[in-house]
């Protein structure tokens, strides 16, 4: 068998073969009569993390489930890790895009009959990895994340905190080289919180790139080595500097 | 090569979970079980009705039981995001579909092994030489259902009324299937001599037949239905 693209050891920054993460260029997408983007340009570099950050139906997580590929958009281009993934059908054939994502969206993706450890076995089949290699990584996180005294319960019985810890596990199992992360820290208690933003480090010093929304503008400015401000499907803002002074003068939500 | 072990480990943990819930073949079985049971008190006293309504009522059940399966064949995925997982895992979507078709063909086999144990019984059946080719019938039928049903299942899982909605589409792109397992029947059930084997195998061939259109169609159009 042979191994995933994804396999370099965490320690070792990868080389970088496009400049940004992401790139979406007059990016559409529209539910009904309401767009909830409305022609988005924006580029995300390869490496670091990228805080995305606006107010509640601004489009944040509609703009990452497009980057995650699971939507399509209405309209525009959208290229990430150097490969189109707008055309028709581009999505559905990215099988070898797919597996340099990690998701963390609000749902888990977790089977609630099945064990943490069976989950995750079950994702690292669907992700071709090695089954002894997945099952030391699967461990090592699930230590780290404290839940290994817990790998062998149904997920269903997990608290909405343990199963965000268990979404970050699964997310990290085949070390994807985007990591998109919606509301990661909500649910989280403090050790969590610390936990994450710990391991979101450690991705980015390993040369991975990282798409963090959040509404806690503090946190994701203190983290993301970059930002942008979207607000009514618009981008508003784009530079950590120009960000922060964007929510400066518009009183802190930047919602208008 | 990669996108097959995808494949097998899709059923196998479809399976497993089914195992551990017994949700769709435990619920398929007596659905189709008691509809027969009950069937078989108007006919109780005629053997000649028996033999001739029968067949009839056997298919029935197998048909309406299916849809008690299809409605919960992506219940599981549609828990906690599952099959958003599943899709934006490296795993081709048309693989996806046949995993479920697979898994499906499975469940519903085996509900119709029930109902087949409960048919000997309620209508005594007694042509066990026919039986394989019941079984042959029994296959290739499922096979096309399932391949119908898990695209309309994909279609109506999401919707309100769902399990209503995938019925009335469900049969009508049925209808060639039924023609053809009714016409099978009247070479399996009654009195019809084994060597008439035209009679026999041509039902078979128009299954083959329909079974590869509609597994091609659903898995072309599939991956056009679940990706959005």
């Amino acid at each position: 068998m042979s191994p995933p693209a994804s396999e370099t050891p965490p320690s070792e920054p990868r080389k970088t073969q496009f400049a940004a993460a992401v790139r979406v260029t007059g990016l559409r997408k529209r539910f009904g009569y309401r767009d909830a983007l409305a022609g988005i340009d924006l580029e995300i570099p390869a490496r670091g993390c990228f805080t995305l950050l606006g107010p509640n139906g601004a489009g944040k997580s509609t703009l990452l489930r497009i980057i995650g590929l699971s939507m399509r958009p209405t309209a525009g281009r959208v290229e990430v890790l150097g490969r189109e993934a707008s055309r028709d059908g581009a999505v559905r054939n990215g099988e070898a895009l797919r597996s340099q994502i990690g998701l963390v969206f609000h749902e888990s993706f977790l089977r609630g009959e099945l064990t943490l450890e069976e989950n995750l076995r079950y994702y690292a089949e669907l992700h071709g990895l090695d089954r002894s290699d997945s099952q030391r990584r699967a461990g090592d996180l699930m230590d780290r994340l404290g839940l290994f005294k817990r790998a062998r319960d149904p997920v269903r019985t997990f608290s909405t905190g343990m199963m965000k810890r268990a979404s970050i596990i699964r997310s990290l199992l085949h070390r994807p080289r985007l990591w998109v992360l919606d509301e990661p820290f909500s649910g989280l208690d403090q050790e969590g919180a610390g936990l994450l933003e710990a391991i979101i480090g450690e991705e980015k010093t390993a040369g991975r790139a990282v798409v963090l929304v959040t509404h806690d503008a503090e946190l994701g400015l203190r983290l993301g080595d970059d930002a942008a401000f979207i607000a009514a499907g618009s981008l508003r803002a784009r530079g950590k500097a120009v960000v922060k002074e964007f929510m400066a003068s518009a009183g802190g939500s930047g919602a208008s | 090569m990669r996108q097959i072990r995808a494949l097998i480990s899709l059923v196998r943990w479809d399976c497993i979970l089914e195992l551990r819930r017994l949700d769709a073949v435990l619920n398929m079985s007596l659905f189709a079980v008691f509809m027969l049971w009950l069937a078989s008190f108007a006919v109780s006293s005629d053997k000649e009705a028996q033999a001739r309504i029968g067949p009839l009522i056997f298919w029935i059940a197998i048909l309406f039981a299916g849809t008690v399966g299809l409605s919960r064949a992506f219940l599981v995925e549609q828990a906690g995001g599952v099959l958003t997982g599943v899709l934006t895992a490296p795993v081709d979507h048309g693989v996806f579909y046949l995993a479920k078709v697979a898994a499906t063909w499975l469940y519903m086999m085996v509900m119709e092994l029930f109902l087949l144990g409960a048919y000997v019984v309620l209508f005594n059946f007694t042509h066990w030489e026919r039986v394989p080719f019941l079984l042959g019938t029994m296959a290739g039928f499922t096979l096309g259902y399932a391949a119908v049903g898990i695209v309309i299942a994909g279609m109506t899982a999401v919707i309100r009324g769902g399990e209503v909605v995938l019925r009335v589409l469900l049969f009508p792109v049925l209808v060639p299937m039924v023609i053809a397992i009714l016409e099978a029947s009247e070479s399996v059930f009654p009195g019809i001599s084994l060597t008439e084997t035209q009679r026999l195998s041509r039902p078979l061939v128009i299954l083959i037949a329909l079974d590869t259109i509609y597994l091609t169609v659903g898995y072309v159009l599939f991956p056009k239905v679940v990706e959005e």
